[in-house]
């Protein structure tokens, strides 16, 4: 008996000493490939980080971020919040056909904020005069809601587009919802938040129908898988063992481009098949995000387009290397230039705004429009 | 800090007990009391010294008050009392009732005061309750004050209990103060309490407390929703309380100490009346002892016994917070206690349903008043459990319900005596070697289930933020 309580005593202060002193001398790593940031670092030690309380919150999130195992744990917690009936874990819906949506709701984002955006977009596209089109991509579960776990709260997307209506006057909203439902194809992935290369194609129709362009035909793009096992930003919120992994294709039959980065590298090509190696596959395209990313296409029909833009974009844009001479892709949540001074410098025909609609709707970077074009 | 953290769990946790264990016996208490300072420290770095400087005096004025005892000075004696309770209990006031108090009187509004409401110490009410018990029983005799001040430090920050209680009243531990040896058993005990108490917290507690932020944070309420939100309320105030109590045992146990229980299974009770024995024991103990029986109890006759219940259901209500709605909430115990003594006197006639389903509406509407930040918001809840002016469900709050359902009924079942009752019932079954194994086995499972749980919801990954 007394054997059993000493054993379990031992038991109990071996895993949290083991684990303790694990925690400590263990390497710290500096970035997480899963989580696609970087991890919080030992706190810096001083009579004044103590009592300011730094420290102390800075040891905690240090221990969380750097827990050994951490996949490991959170499978397990996914398993047994399986197990209980959940089909919401860590703000991701768990929707039929191992498909994963992001919780994002009403509550998540400021309506107000929304309409300084909108009125900052129309005063922009009536000052600079420029033709301007908008493009919110819907979230995936609000496309896919068939596939949602019944009576999961989501966004109402209406509001948003009633907001549009009545702030954006001189602007185009391309609706892309419709399409998007009705496609045949996997549009948006199962474990990431991004669209598909099938997702992205759609839209580029879409903006062809509303611009006066003939869209190309999808096979005519030769789009080919690049990736098989690609598990994305929602399953590295849950870390389900039992998820699905998508597969990447992108369109091969492009013209002849010359892509300039912010960062001075140049590049023949939008994709970048060593990001297939890491864990963010989507940056295949375009590398991932910089604020400002210029391309010179073969086609001399001297059509400048300007896209203000998130990720979602970086899949979109090669299907456009066929109808501009050149693209400006403009992320302003890592653009620090002049907007104003961009428009005067280039003589841009028109201007598209391409965003998935929860990153609109709580970009920071946006704002930075609503800084330079209203009062 | 708390308890359920990484950092307490893999670093404070082993280090204390490590350096404890290794301390000589005379000082292994010095070693308990600085841990504990750190302990408290960690969180409140400046907020340590009113914690010390409330010990300080505390002891002095104990030993004094022992002194003038024996010189018969009785006056001094008595002085020293009355200026040790407006100290203490104007610290507590100063710093929990500031707020309150400028906020509610028009004209302190327009003062400097008005802006000035300072930051809550974490633990003051439990600390100073403490240490006026210690206070009280000296001048009353009934214990002895202390003259090692390491013990009597201990006694007032012992990490345990400092910031959640339970409240234990210095008689109650005078004797283990110097002597509390450890062994096996209690160390086994205690690391098995202090398990039930972490799972409770960060497996139950943790989990429906999500279910009730969300309720209470979407503006619209169904029938369903509403009465979801108030028993998701319930249940995570209860099994957060008393998951801390539980640590809190377990915790003093693997020191060696004996804490008294906090927590009795309260939603099991027939009446309020039960429910006031089951529930935060402590402190209903500590207002008994220290309020109601000295403004004379109920040995002066109905009418003063009524207005001392009143006097000690205001104060526990407002020992609750500073606001209305802690006011009211201890008030409306009150007038429930009151009827109960003096008018449903047949109450325990009804079949036992009946008297379960009494007291578990009567405390689920309390939680109302006690959970809602605003009267808007009670009056909103109020409306939609009477299903005036709201649809009867809906397609999010039925969501709801089927993600929390199996929970909800881990949790009905855990806050009864069921699954005490089923280990005694394994325990008589098995053989006894079979039944230690098979404790110890559910106690290591649940501690792998609790770091799982603790690590996955610290997992906040700015995923956009690089996107």
């Amino acid at each position: 008996m007394k054997k059993i309580q000493i054993t379990g005593v031992l038991l109990f202060f071996a895993v949290l000493i083991g684990f303790g002193t694990w925690l400590v001398l263990l390497r710290d790593i500096e970035f997480s490939e899963t989580e696609n940031r970087y991890l919080a670092q030992k706190p810096a030690f001083s009579v004044q980080t103590i009592l300011s309380g730094d420290f102390q919150k800075g040891l905690s999130d240090y221990l969380s971020d750097q827990i050994p195992l951490r996949n490991f744990w959170m499978q397990w917690n996914t398993q047994i919040k399986k197990a209980l009936g959940k089909k919401e874990i860590n703000g991701v819906y768990l929707g039929e056909d191992s498909y994963y949506f992001e919780k994002f709701t009403d509550s998540s984002y400021s309506l107000s904020r929304l309409q300084s955006v909108f009125s900052a977009m129309d005063t922009m596209a009536e000052t600079e005069g420029i033709p301007c089109s908008v493009l919110l991509v819907p979230t995936p579960g609000i496309v896919l809601s068939e596939k949602l776990p019944r009576g999961a709260e989501l966004y109402d997307p209406d509001i948003i587009h009633a907001e549009a209506k009545r702030l954006l006057k001189h602007c185009d909203w391309i609706d892309i919802k419709k399409p998007l439902a009705a496609s045949e194809e996997q549009v948006f992935y199962r474990t990431d938040h991004h669209w598909t290369n099938s997702g992205a194609y759609l839209a580029y129709r879409e903006f062809c129908f509303a611009n006066d362009l003939a869209p190309r035909a999808y096979a005519d793009f030769d789009p080919q898988t690049v990736s098989e096992n690609f598990l994305g930003t929602l399953h590295s919120k849950i870390i389900d063992p039992a998820a699905v992994p998508d597969s990447i294709a992108a369109p091969q039959n492009l013209p002849k481009v010359n892509i300039l980065f912010e960062d001075g590298s140049s590049s023949d090509s939008p994709y970048f098949p060593e990001k297939l190696q890491t864990k963010d596959q989507y940056a295949y395209f375009f590398g991932g995000n910089q604020g400002r990313i210029q391309i010179e296409t073969e086609n001399h029909n001297g059509k400048r387009i300007l896209i203000f833009k998130d990720s979602f974009a970086n899949s979109f844009v090669p299907y456009l290397f066929s109808e501009y001479e050149t693209i400006c892709m403009i992320d302003l949540r890592y653009y620090s230039g002049n907007i104003r001074e961009l428009f005067s410098e280039n003589s841009f025909d028109e201007v598209l705004f391409l965003y998935e609609t929860s990153n609109f709707v709580t970009d920071t970077g946006i704002l930075k429009l609503a800084r330079k074009y209203l009062p | 800090m708390v308890f359920s953290s990484l950092l307490f769990l893999f670093l404070f946790l082993p280090v204390t007990f490590l350096l404890y264990c290794l301390a000589p016996k005379k000082l292994k208490n010095l070693v308990l009391l600085i841990f504990s300072l750190i302990f408290y420290a960690w969180g409140e770095p400046l907020h340590i010294f009113i914690m010390l400087i409330t010990t300080v005096y505390i002891y002095f004025f104990g030993r004094f008050m022992e002194r003038c005892e024996l010189n018969g000075k009785i006056k001094t004696k008595k002085f020293l009392l009355i200026l040790t309770l407006l100290l203490s209990l104007g610290t507590l006031a100063f710093y929990k009732y500031t707020g309150f108090v400028v906020s509610n009187l028009p004209f302190l509004k327009h003062t400097s005061l008005s802006v000035f409401s300072p930051a809550l110490p974490v633990g003051i009410s439990f600390y100073t309750f403490q240490s006026l018990s210690y206070v009280i029983d000296v001048y009353r005799g009934s214990v002895k004050a202390q003259k090692n001040w390491i013990c009597f430090a201990m006694y007032i920050s012992l990490f345990p209990q400092l910031i959640a209680g339970p409240i234990v009243r210095y008689g109650d531990i005078e004797m283990q103060l110097e002597n509390h040896p450890m062994s096996w058993e209690k160390l086994s005990a205690g690391i098995q309490r202090f398990l039930i108490g972490l799972a409770k917290k960060i497996l139950l507690a943790n989990q429906i407390g999500a279910l009730w932020e969300e309720i209470s944070q979407s503006g619209e309420l169904t029938l369903l929703s509403a009465w979801l939100g108030v028993i998701a309320f319930a249940f995570q105030i209860y099994f957060d309380f008393s998951a801390y109590s539980d640590m809190a045992i377990g915790l003093g146990s693997m020191f060696g100490f004996t804490f008294p229980e906090n927590f009795r299974y309260p939603y099991m009770s027939k009446s309020i009346t039960e429910f006031w024995r089951r529930w935060h024991i402590t402190l209903s103990t500590w207002f008994r002892e220290y309020v109601y029986i000295p403004l004379g109890g109920n040995r002066k006759g109905v009418f003063r016994q009524i207005l001392n219940l009143g006097v000690v259901w205001a104060l526990t209500g407002l020992w609750h917070g500073a606001d209305w709605r802690f006011l009211i909430w201890g008030l409306y115990f009150f007038v429930i206690l009151v009827l109960e003594k003096f008018v449903f006197r047949h109450l325990t006639r009804l079949p036992s349903v009946l008297q379960h389903l009494y007291a578990l509406l009567l405390i689920l509407l309390g939680w109302v008043v006690f959970a809602c930040e605003s009267t808007e918001q009670t009056f909103h809840f109020y409306k939609a459990m009477l299903g005036i002016g709201t649809a009867v469900s809906s397609p999010a709050s039925l969501f709801l319900l089927t993600e929390n359902l199996l929970l909800l009924l881990i949790l009905a079942v855990g806050c009864t005596n069921l699954p005490f009752r089923f280990a005694g019932f394994l325990k008589k079954k098995l053989p006894e070697k079979g039944f230690a194994v098979l404790s110890l086995a559910f106690s290591l499972g649940v501690l792998v289930i609790s770091i799982s749980f603790l690590v996955a919801d610290s997992y906040n990954p700015f995923l956009y933020f690089r996107f």
